[in-house]
């Protein structure tokens, strides 16, 4: 089974300066939070968060379903909401309770896990049609990026980079 | 930096906003809004109806930079809503910078990082370059040999971001020297 979320840590050692303290509980908590939302953000305006993915594929046409007798004039499905889910952006999102499930976590070994930690089976479903492309209905909107090699977009990876410094420059600056 | 910047324009107009002054958009007129609406898309001006002009957004490298744009079949409508071209009838909402402009300073800023961060990521260091250090002084004289166009607080800015060179000094116990002189 694919994985449901990522590991983020340190790239490197600092074994004198702040081995074991570099990811405190408030930095893992800035970390996690600073990914998901800027997951969310991105996911919110049709952006995948994944690098060298782009924009979401778009809806499929069917969405747009003529109605009888009236040729060109476009009406929704029926299982689609009316006037609460556009054609775009392609948010991954109806009422939210899949997005929600994207959440953090510290790990014991100086960083944080990113992603569905506990997918039940709907989420996991979803995960799979939406991230891996395992069904052939719905084209892969990839958002996490779980597979060897990828990373998140530029935006987030310098915003890692700037939570790291951040927690290097007030450990340079205490009293240690 | 193209992926940055093209990641943040993106980003800018999703909240309906200009990336260069940073002020929202003005609105879609009632009539097209009630429009776009009928056709199923979002009644916002998130630029965005067939996703062409969205698509198109991308960047290339210069001989001294990069350049960022709307590039193919798309360009017209990028120069409708940026009115560089000053024919344009349509509300300008600019998401490109003309000559003379810049993008917002968050934008700016996180640019100026990275250029930064190539820069201290090209530099050919190896332990023997710190390995025989015994002072603060001795070390912020390397460092500014090192980085001699960075202020002291880019030059702190710069390790931080970098796991590679971070190690290199705590291999020598050196990032402590990194905090400013006691007064």
């Amino acid at each position: 089974m694919a994985k449901t979320k990522v590991t983020l840590k340190w790239n490197g050692s600092l074994k004198h300066f702040a081995e074991g303290s570099l990811v405190d509980a408030n930095t893992a908590k800035t970390l996690g939070s600073t990914v998901v939302t800027m997951m969310n953000e991105a996911i919110s305006k049709g952006l995948s968060p994944v690098a060298d993915w782009g924009r979401f594929a778009k809806y499929a046409a069917q969405r747009n379903v003529t109605a009888k007798g009236k040729a060109g004039k476009t009406q929704r499905r029926k299982y689609y909401p009316f006037n609460i889910k556009p054609l775009n952006p392609v948010n991954l999102k109806v009422s939210g309770a899949f997005l929600n499930t994207i959440k953090f976590q510290r790990t014991a070994k100086n960083g944080i896990e990113v992603g569905h930690l506990n997918p039940d089976d709907k989420t996991e479903a979803l995960f799979e049609a939406h991230n891996e492309g395992l069904n052939k209905y719905v084209p892969q909107r990839k958002y996490l990026p779980n597979k060897k090699g990828e990373l998140f977009i530029v935006s987030i990876m310098r915003a890692i980079r700037n939570v790291y410094s951040q927690r290097i420059k007030s450990i340079i600056n205490s009293n240690r | 930096m193209g992926s940055f910047i093209t990641e943040q324009i993106l980003m800018a107009i999703g909240d309906l906003s200009s990336p260069i002054s940073g002020r929202s958009w003005p609105k879609l007129s009632k009539a097209y809004a009630k429009q776009k609406a009928a056709d199923g898309y979002n009644p916002v001006a998130d630029l965005d109806v067939s996703g062409q002009l969205l698509g198109s957004l991308d960047y290339k490298p210069t001989a001294d930079g990069i350049e960022v744009g709307i590039y193919g079949s798309a360009a017209p409508k990028a120069d409708g809503h940026n009115n560089f071209s000053g024919e344009s009838k349509i509300p300008t909402r600019r998401f490109l910078p003309s000559e003379g402009e810049n993008f917002k300073q968050t934008i700016k800023t996180e640019i100026e990082k990275i250029v930064n961060d190539v820069v201290a990521e090209s530099l050919d260091v190896s332990r023997k370059d710190f390995a025989e250090i015994e002072t603060q002084d001795e070390l912020w004289s390397v460092l500014k040999s090192l980085m001699p166009d960075f202020s002291r607080a880019e030059i702190v800015d710069s390790i931080s971001r970098n796991p590679q060179l971070a190690g290199l000094l705590d291999e020598f116990n050196l990032l402590r020297w990194l905090r400013p002189k006691s007064r």
